[in-house]
C-alpha cells in the first residue's frame, strides 16, 4: 500500500549501479514486477527485501528509502 | 549462468510442460474412452447396471489413468538445472499472470460449483441420501479442494511456493484473503437471516456462500496483479 511520507530512490540507485530492473530483480529474488512497483511507491516492501535490495545495489536502506519530513 | 542458457533451459521447460498437458488431455480421453468402449463392449455398460461391476470397471479406469499420468510426468520430468530457484524465478512473472487469469475465471467455475452443490444439498434435505448424491458430492468437493488448493498453493513443491510466496505476490493474495474473510462475514449475516425465516435455506444457500469465499480472494489477487502489471 503506498504511504505518501515516504520517498523512493531506487530507481536512481539502480541505474547508477547499471542494472536493469530484471536484473535487480534476479539478484534479490522477486519478480521484475515487484521492482516496479517499489520504484514507483506503489508497494512497499519487507524490512527483508528492502535490506536485500540495499545490499544488492551495495547502500544502505536509507539511500534507498526515505521519510518526508512533515 | 548466462542469460542465453537461462532462456534456453526455460523454452525446454515451457516445451516439457506443453508435452506433458498434451499427454495428460490424451490420457483421459483414453480413460474415459477406453471405459466406454470396453464397458460397451463386454456389457459391463449395460441396462440394468450392476453397480458393483461398474465400480470395479471404473476403478480399473481410474487406475489406468493413474498410471498414464504419472507416465507422462516421467517423460516430460524437468531436468535439475530447470528447478533452480533462478530459473524458478526469471519464470514467475509469466507463471503469476496464467495463475491470475486462471483466478479471473473463478466466479465461473465456483458459481457452477456453488448452485450444483446448492441443488445437492436441496436434493438431500427434501429426499435423503442417494447413491448418485453421495458420488455427486465426492466430485464437487474433489473439484472445490482442487480450486482452493490453487488458489491457496497449499502443498505445492517448493518451486512452486517461490511463486506463490513472492514479495508482491504474497501481499496480492494476503488482500484477496482478507477481503474474502470480509465477503464471508458479510454472507454468514445473510445466511443467518436466512436461517432465522426458515432453518433449510441457510443450509441450501452455504455452499454458495463457500464458492464466494473462494471467489472474491482469486478475483481480488487477479485485478491487482493486472493493475500492477499494467503501472509496469
Amino acid at each position: 500500500m503506498p504511504d505518501r511520507r515516504l520517498e523512493v530512490h531506487l530507481k536512481a540507485m539502480r541505474i547508477q549501479a547499471g542494472l536493469t530492473q530484471a536484473e535487480l530483480a534476479l539478484k534479490v529474488g522477486v519478480t521484475r514486477k515487484t521492482i516496479n512497483t517499489v520504484e514507483n511507491g506503489v508497494f512497499i516492501p519487507s524490512t527483508v527485501l528492502a535490506l536485500s535490495l540495499a545490499r544488492a545495489l551495495g547502500v544502505t536502506v536509507e539511500t534507498l528509502f526515505t521519510l518526508r519530513e512533515d | 549462468m548466462s542469460e542465453a542458457e537461462d532462456d534456453r533451459i526455460i523454452a525446454d521447460t515451457r516445451r516439457r510442460l506443453l508435452r506433458r498437458a498434451f499427454l495428460n488431455v490424451a490420457v483421459a480421453l483414453a480413460t474415459v474412452g477406453g471405459e466406454l468402449f470396453f464397458g460397451l463392449r463386454l456389457k459391463v455398460l449395460a441396462l440394468p447396471l450392476h453397480w458393483q461391476a461398474v465400480a470395479v470397471f471404473t476403478g480399473l479406469a481410474l487406475l489406468f489413468g493413474a498410471l498414464g499420468m504419472i507416465g507422462s510426468w516421467w517423460v516430460t520430468r524437468l531436468p535439475p538445472e530447470a528447478l533452480t530457484p533462478r530459473i524458478t524465478l526469471r519464470q514467475s512473472e509469466r507463471i503469476q499472470r496464467f495463475l491470475s487469469r486462471i483466478f479471473l475465471f473463478f466466479p465461473l467455475i465456483m458459481g457452477v460449483l456453488g448452485v450444483t452443490s446448492s441443488a445437492l444439498v436441496i436434493q438431500v434435505l427434501n429426499h435423503g441420501w442417494r447413491l448418485a448424491d453421495g458420488v455427486g458430492a465426492v466430485a464437487v468437493l474433489a473439484g472445490g479442494a482442487g480450486y482452493l488448493l490453487l488458489l491457496t498453493g497449499w502443498g505445492s513443491a517448493k518451486r512452486a511456493r517461490l511463486i506463490y510466496d513472492e514479495e508482491l505476490f504474497l501481499s496480492f493474495r494476503t488482500r484477496g484473503y482478507i477481503a474474502g474473510f470480509w465477503s464471508v462475514m458479510a454472507g454468514l449475516l445473510l445466511v443467518l437471516a436466512l436461517g432465522l425465516a426458515r432453518p433449510a435455506w441457510a443450509v441450501e444457500a452455504l455452499p454458495l456462500l463457500i464458492a464466494a469465499g473462494v471467489c472474491v480472494p482469486a478475483m481480488t489477487i487477479a485485478l491487482l496483479n493486472r493493475r500492477a502489471e499494467r503501472d509496469a
